[in-house]
C-alpha cells in the first residue's frame, strides 16, 4: 500500500489482490481510518446482497435446453437412409480403431497446468519479486508469482494490454515440455502451438520461458521484447 | 455428442441464467437469450472447438448476446428501471436488512447499476469468477474489473440503505 486511497485500497483487499504482508498491513491500517473502514463495510455489504440474489434456473427452462439442444442437428447431417446408416456405422467402426491406434497422449501435466493457471484458476502464488521489465511495449506488469509445477520452479509475470488482452511469461531453470502439436522451429530451440484460441511461444534462451496469451500479436511483442530465441 | 455437451454444459446453466436475468430484465427476452447461449455454443462444440474451462466460455458467450441483445434494445426503450420494488422495513445491518428486503429489491438495486458494473459484480459475486477470469470474460484489465465490482457493490448496499430508510419513514 503505497498511496492512501481508500477506494482502490479496499477494492485490491476485498478483490484478495494484496499480498499477505500488504494485506496485514491494510487490516491494520483500516481499524485507525474511518475512510478506508468504511469503504471495506460498504463494499462487502454490497457483495453479501449482491451473493443473496443468486437464483436456480427455473426447470422448464433446464429441460428446454436439453429439447433444443437434442432436437439441433450435427452439421452436415440430413436424413439417413438405411443403406447410408449401414456404411456409416462400418465407417464410424473403422474411424474409431484408426482414432485409438494414433490416439494422442494428453498434454504433459506440466503444459496442463500452466494452462489452468493462465486461464484463471491460479496455480501459483502470488508475492515473488519481478524479475522482468515492467512494460514490455503497450504490455504492463500486472502480477508476479511464484511456485512449482510438478518438479520445476516456475516465475510468473503477468502483463496485460489496454484492451484486456493479458499475456503471461513463465520463467524457469529447467526447459518446459513440449506441448502436444507443438511446431518446432528450424533450429528445434523455440516451438508454438495454438490451443483452442490460445497461443504458446517457448524458447530455451536466455532463460527458458514459456509465453502464453488469447491474442498472437502480443505473444509475438512480448517474446520479441524479451529476446526470446 | 448431443449428450457429451449436455453433461459437460448443464452445470452452467445457473451461471448463465444469472447473468442473462441480470443483465436483462424481459423474463421472455432472459430465456431467448440462455437457449441462444446454448444453440452457439453446442454449434462452437460441433466444430470441434473445445474450451478447456467451460464456465468462462459459457459466461463470455452469454454476455457478448446480453451485450448485442441490450445494445438492440436500448433503441426500444429496454431502460433499468427507476424505481426500487419491494421489501418492507429495517435498519441498515446488512443480515436484517437482507432478512426484511425481498430479493425483488436487490434485483432493482442491480438494475440501476452501469451495464459493466452489473456484468462484473454478477460474474463475481453471483457466479464466483476471480477478477482474473472476469478481465478476461469481459474484455476489460483486472484493476478495472475490481474498480467496476467496488463501485457496483457501494452502490448496491447504498441503494438498499436508502430504499430501508424511506420505508421507514413511511
Amino acid at each position: 500500500m503505497t498511496k492512501h486511497d481508500p477506494e482502490r485500497n479496499a477494492s485490491l483487499f476485498l478483490g484478495g489482490m494484496m499480498s499477505g504482508r500488504a494485506r496485514r498491513r491494510f487490516e491494520q491500517h483500516i481499524i485507525g481510518c474511518e475512510n478506508c473502514w468504511r469503504e471495506v463495510e460498504l463494499g462487502r455489504r454490497g457483495r453479501t446482497l449482491a451473493e443473496s440474489s443468486r437464483e436456480l434456473a427455473p426447470q422448464e427452462l433446464r429441460e428446454m435446453i436439453r429439447s433444443t439442444v437434442a432436437a439441433t442437428p450435427l452439421p452436415g447431417r440430413g436424413p439417413i437412409s438405411r443403406k447410408r446408416l449401414g456404411v456409416l456405422a462400418a465407417s464410424t467402426a473403422v474411424a474409431f480403431v484408426l482414432a485409438f491406434v494414433v490416439l494422442q497422449p494428453p498434454q504433459p501435466q506440466e503444459i496442463e497446468v500452466l494452462l489452468a493457471d493462465y486461464d484463471g484458476s491460479e496455480q501459483l502464488h502470488r508475492g515473488a519479486r519481478a524479475t522482468l521489465p515492467p512494460i514490455l511495449g503497450d504490455l504492463k506488469l500486472e502480477e508476479v508469482r511464484r511456485g512449482r509445477v510438478e518438479e520445476m520452479s516456475v516465475v510468473v509475470h503477468e502483463y496485460s494490454d489496454p484492451a484486456g488482452h493479458v499475456v503471461t511469461v513463465y520463467q524457469s531453470d529447467s526447459r518446459f515440455p513440449d506441448a502436444r502439436g507443438a511446431e518446432h522451429s528450424a533450429s528445434m530451440a523455440t516451438w508454438s502451438v495454438r490451443l483452442n484460441g490460445t497461443v504458446m511461444f517457448c524458447a530455451d534462451e536466455p532463460v527458458p520461458s514459456l509465453v502464453i496469451g488469447d491474442d498472437e500479436r502480443e505473444v509475438r511483442l512480448a517474446t520479441a521484447e524479451l529476446e526470446l530465441r | 455428442m448431443h449428450d457429451e455437451f449436455l453433461q459437460e454444459t448443464l452445470p452452467c446453466l445457473d451461471l448463465v441464467y444469472n447473468l442473462a436475468r441480470r443483465m436483462v430484465r424481459d423474463p421472455h427476452a432472459v430465456e431467448d437469450l440462455v437457449q441462444e447461449t446454448y444453440t452457439r455454443a453446442f454449434e462452437a462444440w460441433t466444430s470441434h472447438r473445445r474450451p478447456r474451462n467451460v464456465e468462462s466460455w459459457m459466461a463470455t458467450i452469454c454476455l457478448n448476446l446480453t451485450r448485442s441483445w441490450l445494445r438492440k434494445a436500448s433503441t426500444h426503450r429496454e431502460l433499468p428501471t427507476d424505481e426500487i420494488v419491494g421489501g418492507t422495513s429495517g435498519a441498515t445491518a446488512e443480515s436484517e436488512a437482507l432478512q426484511r428486503l425481498g430479493s425483488d429489491a436487490v434485483h432493482a438495486a442491480l438494475r440501476e447499476l452501469s451495464e459493466e458494473q452489473r456484468a462484473a459484480i454478477t460474474l463475481m459475486d453471483l457466479n464466483g469468477f476471480t477478477a482474473k477470469e472476469t478481465a478476461r470474460i469481459t474484455g476489460a484489465p483486472r484493476n478495472t474489473v475490481l474498480s467496476r465490482v467496488h463501485r457496483g457493490r457501494k452502490r448496491l448496499a447504498s441503494l438498499l440503505e436508502k430504499k430501508v430508510t424511506i420505508d421507514d419513514e413511511t
